[in-house]
């Protein structure tokens, strides 16, 4: 899926998994500037991934809870990915013996 | 067009040089050796399990602890049962694994399943969405072969 083909961009994503953050909040755990992560944010709320709220004065994002299709599709192309990783590890440890 | 829960399962399969035993020992015990924490993870954070029925699959950022998934099912080396949290506010799924001695290896099977349980908005937008499955499947064959 685009939206979470970049790095960064996945990680704004992973971010959110632990919950509800400002811009400010995710670019403090980010090694990206604010606007960075705010057009990130763009991408995913237009993949319908993220929703935006208003608290006060502040926008609040958090992971849209209709993405279903997305979420499922992200998990699908994840586990191809792990399950290389895995092999990797299962067999390069026998491989060190 | 109608959606059946068996259409929304993801299935992958590995095969793996190695016998079951330590299969399952690389997947479990292993698993902060191969889990993608730079890209997939809630922060980076140190993952650990506690491989027994009714233990957490956690990470730990800044001394936080999130909560991945918890044991349903531990039976080494054939299988494991996680509830995998996939994102607060959405209901857990069931991520399942088998550990089948095949070949001068192990078949390693997943299944994650449990999306019927999401809100109905996802379900209406899955029928547009089919055209992208030939795509999704070829990419998966390509792993799989690879």
């Amino acid at each position: 899926m685009d939206a979470l083909g970049d790095r960064t961009r996945r990680a704004v994503f992973e971010q959110l998994r632990s919950g509800p953050k400002s811009v400010g909040e995710l670019a403090a755990g980010l090694p990206v500037s604010r606007p960075a992560v705010s057009q990130h944010l763009r991408v995913l709320k237009d993949a319908g991934l993220v929703s935006e709220r208003r608290d006060g004065t502040r926008r609040i994002y958090e992971l849209s809870p209709v993405g279903l299709v997305e979420l499922r599709d992200y998990f699908d192309q994840f586990w191809s990915r792990a399950l290389d990783a895995y092999k990797e590890a299962v067999e390069g440890k026998r491989g060190r013996r | 067009m109608m959606i059946d829960a068996e259409d929304l399962v993801i299935r992958k399969t590995v095969h793996v040089g190695a016998p079951p035993e330590e299969a399952f020992d690389v997947f479990t015990r292993g698993l902060a050796d191969w889990w993608p924490v730079a890209t997939h993870s809630i922060g980076g954070g140190a993952v650990a399990g506690d491989w027994r029925v009714g233990g957490l699959v956690t990470e730990t950022v800044d001394g936080e602890v999130h909560e991945w998934a918890d044991v349903l099912e531990y039976d080494p080396p054939r299988g494991l049962l996680l509830r995998w949290r996939v994102t607060p506010g959405h209901p857990p799924t069931e991520l399942r694994l088998r550990f089948v001695a095949d070949r001068d290896g192990t078949r390693v099977e997943l299944t994650h399943a449990g999306w019927e349980a999401f809100p109905d908005g996802g379900l209406e937008s899955y029928a547009g969405y089919t055209s992208g499955w030939d795509r999704v499947l070829a990419h998966y064959t390509e792993r799989a072969q690879g």
